[in-house]
């Protein structure tokens, strides 16, 4: 078993398809990155400026003298509104800005990847390798080498994580190397918080991304395993992304179903500008969110179940 | 015989015929339903939201008229849902030939490289014309019959405050054409234009097969770049980019933005004929790569 990992998983990170894929992610990564800096930054510096200016908005010398006390009155009211508005642009300039941090990259990274754009090419990299050795013929010799195909499969499940445990280093550090070397004097944000802190939430959120990442890839080799065929393996892949994705903000059951609970497991929040746009966790719950992930996994563990009785029977002429 | 020209045989047309029966598999006609489908959604949903309150985008209630529907389904095609259709064409029917191992079966009924990669290519443009055409008709029946089902009405206008009821203001007049309609010469053009840029899609994806000999691989090399370097548009390299030349060819409106079309940027000042040449010189030289990475000795063996 170990032998098996350790070839897959060698074989996934020297494969062109896995590097081109690698590279695809880093370079939107640094694009999601750029854009999450810049706006966070942006938007801090413009409330700032209207919090400054707001004293002196009333001395237009086009103003009436009642006019004008009108508009001071007015002023408290304005500024309670904007300090409003600043809380909620610095709480996203400290989100955005752990990917100008060493550590806190890896957070930033790891809700990128097990977001939208990262599960997609999980099932690409699941599709290739799974359903690819049927479509290629290459299964029957592997099969002679490990006849379980149990084993085999989780072998590849487990080559998968560990490929996409890589791309998250990889592509952490060069989000860090962007941030620290060009993000920080061209975007200047709030501090994301002491160091003890940003490890804290840093460690936990790359053990629940690392707990979702291997419940995805869990899924994506058991859909290639099932459908044989590549294609459509990741169609069908897309189309439980999409359900996964749609079904998040059903209402009263959506942070129990895979969609919601994940969100909430790796903490995609109201304030990330650039994954939210994939995926919403719109369904806050008060019960704890492992109790929550507990239907996901027994999932999917029915799903392996299945698959292997299927297996069982399936190849017999 | 010497000096005789060789008369095409049947069997070559069959040949040809029989690329685009290979691509009737469930993967290529799911994504191909799936592309006219979510089309028509967008263009019903903006019909009805935008019907209910008396005021229609005129780039919707223009698709009554099927010159601009067939103009609004070329769009289509030529942005994001035609690349990614484009995508899946490519790796079901090269990247499976390339991956199972079954090009090098090919070569040996047909040696010359080109005639099968021109094969594959044109089957694919067929399939995407079909598609394009299929999407406009169906776009105009469906805004024919919201036209008639929910006609754009203005809403009553409730009660004044004083108790007396507001007058009633004349119905709009629902012009059936707007300024904005295409004549069949435009939609010609525009379909034109969308198969310049499917040939680009297609050389750009049957490089990657070449390349990676793996249907996802064709995927993801044939759609992943265009689409991470999307963005891209922002900056002020965007004149340099394939992205652009599509919008500059097509000449695509802003205000249909992710309504006909889902693209990231249309042009203020559109150079359609800047465009069409860059994506043609594109196109020509993907294909030429294309044709060089299959007749590769690589190209023959089966992927690791």
């Amino acid at each position: 078993m170990n032998r098996l990992v350790r070839a897959e998983t060698r074989r996934l990170l020297r494969h062109p398809l896995g590097l081109t894929l690698a590279a695809l992610f880093v370079l939107g990564s640094l694009y999601c990155a750029w854009v999450s800096q810049s706006m966070a930054s942006y938007n801090i510096t413009q409330v700032q400026a209207n919090l400054d200016f707001l004293p002196e908005s009333c001395d237009s010398p086009r103003n009436t003298p009642e006019q004008k006390a009108g508009c001071l009155a007015e002023v408290p009211l304005q500024a309670v509104g904007l300090e409003r508005i600043q809380d909620r642009f610095t709480a996203e300039g400290v989100r955005a800005a752990q990917a100008q941090h060493p550590v806190g990259s890896l957070l930033w990274t790891v809700r990128l990847l097990t977001s939208v754009p990262g599960l997609v090419l999980l099932v690409m990299v699941a599709a290739f390798s799974v359903a690819g050795e049927w479509s290629r013929g290459s299964i029957v010799p592997i099969l002679l080498y490990e006849s379980r195909l149990g084993r085999l499969l989780a072998a590849k499940a487990l080559a998968v994580w560990a490929w996409s445990l890589v791309l998250l280093c990889v592509s952490a550090a060069a989000t860090a190397a962007f941030g620290l070397l060009y993000g920080r004097g061209a975007y200047p944000l709030p501090s994301p918080g002491a160091l003890g802190t940003v490890l804290a939430d840093t460690a936990l959120g790359v053990l629940a991304g690392a707990a979702v990442l291997a419940g995805a890839a869990a899924v994506a080799v058991a859909l290639g395993a099932l459908l044989r065929q590549p294609m459509r393996t990741f169609l069908a892949g897309m189309l439980l992304l999409v359900l996964v994705v749609r079904t998040s903000a059903a209402p009263g059951l959506g942070a129990w179903l895979p969609g919601g609970a994940l969100a909430d497991l790796v903490g995609f929040g109201a304030v990330d500008g650039v994954w939210d746009h994939f995926w919403i966790s719109t369904d806050p719950s008060t019960a704890p969110v492992l109790l929550r992930v507990l239907p996901t996994l027994a999932l999917i563990g029915l799903l392996w179940l299945g698959l292997d009785r299927f297996n069982r029977t399936r190849d017999r002429a | 015989m010497a000096g005789t020209r060789r008369r095409p045989a049947r069997g070559e047309w069959t040949a040809w015929a029989g690329e685009l029966r290979a691509l009737w598999t469930a993967p290529v006609w799911g994504a191909a339903a799936a592309v006219v489908l979510l089309a028509l959604a967008l263009a019903v949903r903006l019909w009805m939201s935008g019907a209910s309150y008396g005021v229609l985008d005129p780039s919707v209630s223009a698709l009554t008229s099927l010159p601009s529907a067939l103009r609004a389904a070329a769009w289509q095609f030529a942005t994001l849902l035609g690349l990614v259709l484009t995508g899946v064409v490519v790796a079901t029917g090269l990247g499976q030939t390339l991956e199972g191992g079954t090009w090098s079966a090919l070569r040996l009924f047909e040696n010359r490289v080109g005639v099968l990669w021109a094969r594959k290519a044109g089957a694919a443009l067929a399939l995407s014309l079909a598609g394009q055409i299929v999407t406009g008709v169906l776009l105009w029946l469906a805004t024919s019959a919201l036209a008639r089902l929910w006609p754009v009405r203005p809403r009553a206008v409730a009660p004044g405050f004083a108790g007396g009821a507001a007058p009633t203001p004349p119905p709009l007049p629902v012009d059936p054409l707007p300024v904005e309609s295409a004549t069949w010469g435009q939609a010609a053009g525009a379909i034109a234009a969308a198969l310049l840029v499917q040939l680009l899609f297609v050389s750009l994806a049957a490089l990657a097969a070449a390349l990676l000999r793996s249907v996802i691989g064709t995927l993801a090399l044939g759609i992943g770049p265009l689409l991470v370097t999307a963005p891209l548009v922002l900056l002020p390299a965007a004149p340099f980019l394939p992205h652009r030349w599509i919008a500059d060819l097509l000449n695509l409106p802003p205000e249909a933005q992710y309504q006909l079309y889902l693209w990231n940027q249309a042009p203020p000042d559109p150079a359609p004929l800047t465009g069409g040449l860059a994506l043609a010189a594109a196109a020509a030289v993907a294909a030429t790569a294309a044709w060089a990475g299959l007749r590769s000795e690589r190209s023959l063996r089966p992927v690791d």
